[in-house]
């Protein structure tokens, strides 16, 4: 196997952050909804995103608990 | 996470197995034949990990005990997170109880001891449960497809949590479609509530207002009781006083005094005219004047009483002139009096008396100048000549310087001037003695008056202070009053009711009629009175009664109210309640589909790097063969055949090249957990993934196993045997034979 034929290791396995994903999503979906529909309820898609973004963050802090309980 | 050592008594085949001074970094590769127990040292190193294995089950773990032996136990050490070495024990006996504790290397406190804390613990250290590991990170040698179970690749994928939360919302979204469910079913229900209450919106106004006009009622009787009762005791008052009156007048008789008459006839008529007050000024407008005959009594005798009254006072009056007149008391200016009258007498008197005594005087001097004048004239004329008669003619001349005899008869003329002077006052003092006389027996006059005057006053006095009857019998017998004949006229008609027994008589009978006739009316009046108020208060119990109904009948009203106001309140909670369920559902709802887009995006973008890394590693594996793969959605691998110059199913390929792209999924799925949890080196457990390898390929995939990804720090490998060409000096080879219970490596050497 040559180099070429190597994978490049320095390049690892990118993984996301689902947080951010999910922010990012929202925010284009915001974009997106409130240029194309009129009707569309702005206030609605904020506070699920916030709901999703409080949820989201109460797990995270969960899990940092323990891991900081076993560190 | 990297194994640091290994250590275990009496599991599976080993009754003693020490793996110490393992490399951070590098192959270990663990041969032997079948039976050996090779896997053995896997499971344990599972067992020492998560408290099971990828062969017993929670609930199985006894089998893990050697046979023959009580108990087993094994010591793990670890390198956690930021490079922390971490020493997890487990003891666990034949009958299946487990112990575990989790320490610091090196420390002697626990981090956490008991199975479920250390399990949690170990997982919150390694960032993976045993379920990924097994799926992930631990290659089975009987693991066909190599893939993991969606929940693992989504956990990977970074979907897990969201999708989680996607499901959590669904289950709030049914939770709370039963509870507006349940709410809708119950204002239902209330609403029935209502419908069965039927609460008129002006029932209880009408109610009210009946109290109120009832109580008006109750209010105005009680205000009429209390009227009648002030008008019966004002009443019953204005007749006892006109009683004490009447009983009072009822007691004069002969002995008694006019003054006394009118004092009880005016007693009498001030008392009917206070029962006169008491009957106008009464509030409940009843038609009564008691003592209508006592009035007419009075108004008869009062007349009498009056005229005798102006005629004792005229009377009096006359005896008041008389003490004046007698100067018993001080009068007028300018009223005569008996004094005046007898000063002005005495004062003639003694004036008549000077007078008289001049006259004396006048007539003894006439009377000598008379006979003096006589006398010379006598002498001068008859006895002229002599001595005497010149004598006298020169004491005339001297007195008067032009006398001559013929002057002589104006002597005798003088003489009977002064003649004529005496008898003029003879005649003056006569008059005068006469004038005295009268003025004397003016006198003797005034005094007799006078005493008849004091006598009469003295009987006026006693008669004043005598009863009427005997006051008016002395005064009738005096004389000279002008009253005297209107005190007999009254005394003979009006007053004779009051002066003579019978008659007397007759007016007080009359009176104690009248007074009779008077009570009885009070005493019908009163009972009548008695009759109005026993009807007032019977009407009054019964509007107190009806106010009792009443009061039952608002306070019902206003608990219906009160219920019905709050089967309202309820309702509109649960309005209320439903819309905020509503909105949180089509919050929720939103949340969703955006939750399941951010978890498609990420399952692509997470599928993506899967395949960009598999298609990476499988040339490594497959001596660059299959360099063209294609991997769908749920990680289905498909081989582009050079040889059918297409892509060919999994199930088409060869056993060995099969194995061989599972070895790159799973090394994909062991860099995506990796990388998952942090990118800390991490261990992986391959057991027997070259069993269709064939020697070359063994060898140039142990050489790519650690070239894979950096975080693939150290790989664990079984195999039936590794060549000695096969890997490189730093691997650290353990030979596992069938027949020892015991291994232990130590620094990398075999002891």
């Amino acid at each position: 196997m040559t180099d070429q034929e190597r994978p490049n290791t320095q390049d690892g396995f990118q993984v996301e952050d689902p947080v951010a994903v999910f922010a990012a999503f929202s925010r284009e979906e915001l974009r997106r909804w409130r240029d194309t529909e009129p009707a569309f309820d702005a206030a609605l898609h904020e506070e699920a995103v916030a709901l999703v973004l409080e949820r989201l963050r109460k797990r995270s802090g969960n899990r940092e608990q323990q891991g900081r309980g076993a560190s | 996470m990297i194994i640091q050592a290994l250590q275990a008594e009496n599991l599976f085949k080993y009754k003693k197995l020490s793996l110490t001074g393992l490399s951070p970094r590098g192959r270990i590769l663990l041969s032997g034949a079948n039976e050996s127990g090779k896997t053995a040292i896997v499971e344990t190193l599972c067992l020492g990990l998560f408290g099971r294995t990828a062969a017993l089950e929670a609930d199985q773990l006894a089998k893990a005990v050697k046979w023959g032996e009580n108990h087993g136990s094994v010591t793990l050490t670890f390198l956690g997170p930021e490079a922390q070495s971490y020493t997890v024990s487990r003891y666990l006996d034949s009958k299946g109880h487990c112990q575990a504790s989790l320490s610091r290397t090196g420390e002697t406190e626990p981090l956490a001891k008991g199975v479920a804390a250390v399990n949690q613990q170990v997982q919150a250290l390694a960032g993976f449960g045993f379920q990924h590991y097994i799926e992930t990170l631990f290659l089975a040698q009987n693991d066909q497809n190599g893939t993991a179970r969606e929940e693992t690749i989504q956990a990977l994928a970074g979907v897990a949590e969201l999708d989680g939360l996607t499901h959590a919302f669904a289950e709030e979204i049914e939770t709370m479609q039963e509870q507006i469910a349940a709410g809708d079913l119950h204002t239902a229900s209330l609403q029935e509530e209502l419908i069965l209450l039927d609460l008129r919106e002006e029932a209880l106004g009408e109610l009210e207002e009946e109290r109120r006009r009832t109580q008006e009622r109750a209010a105005g009787l009680d205000r009429d009781r209390q009227r009648w009762q002030q008008f019966a005791d004002g009443m019953q008052q204005a007749a006892t006083e006109i009683e004490t009156a009447s009983n009072r007048l009822l007691r004069c008789g002969l002995e008694s005094t006019l003054e006394s008459w009118q004092a009880r006839c005016g007693g009498l008529e001030q008392a009917l005219q206070s029962m006169d007050g008491v009957c106008h000024a009464n509030q409940v407008e009843m038609d009564s004047r008691p003592g209508e005959g006592l009035r007419a009594g009075v108004k008869a005798l009062q007349p009498h009483l009056s005229q005798g009254a102006a005629i004792l006072a005229r009377v009096a009056e006359h005896r008041h002139e008389m003490a004046i007149w007698l100067g018993e008391i001080p009068g007028k200016e300018g009223q005569e009096s008996l004094q005046q009258a007898q000063a002005q007498i005495q004062t003639q008197v003694q004036h008549a008396l000077r007078q008289r005594k001049r006259s004396g005087v006048l007539i003894a001097f006439s009377l000598l100048g008379a006979a003096l004048l006589g006398a010379a004239g006598g002498v001068v004329q008859f006895q002229e000549g002599t001595e005497l008669a010149r004598s006298l003619t020169m004491a005339l001349k001297a007195l008067y310087a032009g006398w001559d005899p013929s002057l002589v008869p104006m002597l005798f003329a003088l003489a009977v001037v002064f003649l004529l002077l005496a008898v003029n006052g003879v005649a003056q003092s006569f008059g005068l003695r006469r004038k005295i006389a009268f003025l004397e027996g003016e006198g003797d006059a005034l005094d007799e008056q006078a005493e008849d005057a004091r006598q009469r006053v003295q009987r006026m006095d006693g008669a004043a202070r005598e009863p009427l009857a005997r006051q008016v019998a002395v005064l009738t017998r005096l004389t000279g009053g002008e009253w005297l004949g209107e005190l007999q006229q009254w005394a003979d008609g009006a007053g004779a009711a009051l002066l003579e027994e019978t008659a007397q008589r007759q007016l007080l009978a009359q009176l104690q009629g009248q007074l009779e006739s008077f009570q009885q009316e009070v005493a019908e009046d009163r009972t009548d009175m008695a009759a109005q108020q026993a009807a007032a208060l019977q009407e009054q119990q019964l509007l107190g009664e009806e106010l009792l109904r009443l009061e039952s009948r608002i306070a019902e009203e206003q608990a219906r109210r009160q219920q019905d106001q709050a089967l309202r309140a309820q309702q509109a909670a649960l309005g209320v309640t439903r819309q905020q369920l509503t909105h949180q559902i089509a919050v929720r709802g939103v949340a969703r589909e955006l939750l399941q887009g951010a978890c498609q995006g990420l399952s692509t973008r997470f599928n993506q790097e899967l395949r960009r890394f598999i298609t990476r590693a499988a040339p490594l594996f497959t001596q660059g063969r299959y360099q063209h793969l294609r991997i769908d959605e749920r990680l289905q691998v498909a081989a582009f055949s050079t040889i059918k110059n297409d892509f060919v199913d999994f199930d088409e390929i060869s056993t060995g090249v099969r194995h061989q792209l599972l070895l790159a999924v799973r090394l994909a799925l062991a860099q995506a957990l990796a990388a998952r949890v942090g990118h800390d080196p991490q261990f992986v457990v391959l057991d027997e993934p070259f069993v269709f390898f064939d020697r070359q390929r063994i060898r140039e995939s142990l050489e790519a196993l650690l070239g894979v990804s950096d975080q693939i720090a150290q790989v664990w490998v079984i195999a039936q045997e590794f060549a000695a060409e096969m890997g490189d000096a730093g691997d650290l080879r353990v030979m596992c034979l069938g027949e020892e219970d015991s291994l232990q490596v130590e620094q990398g050497r075999v002891r």
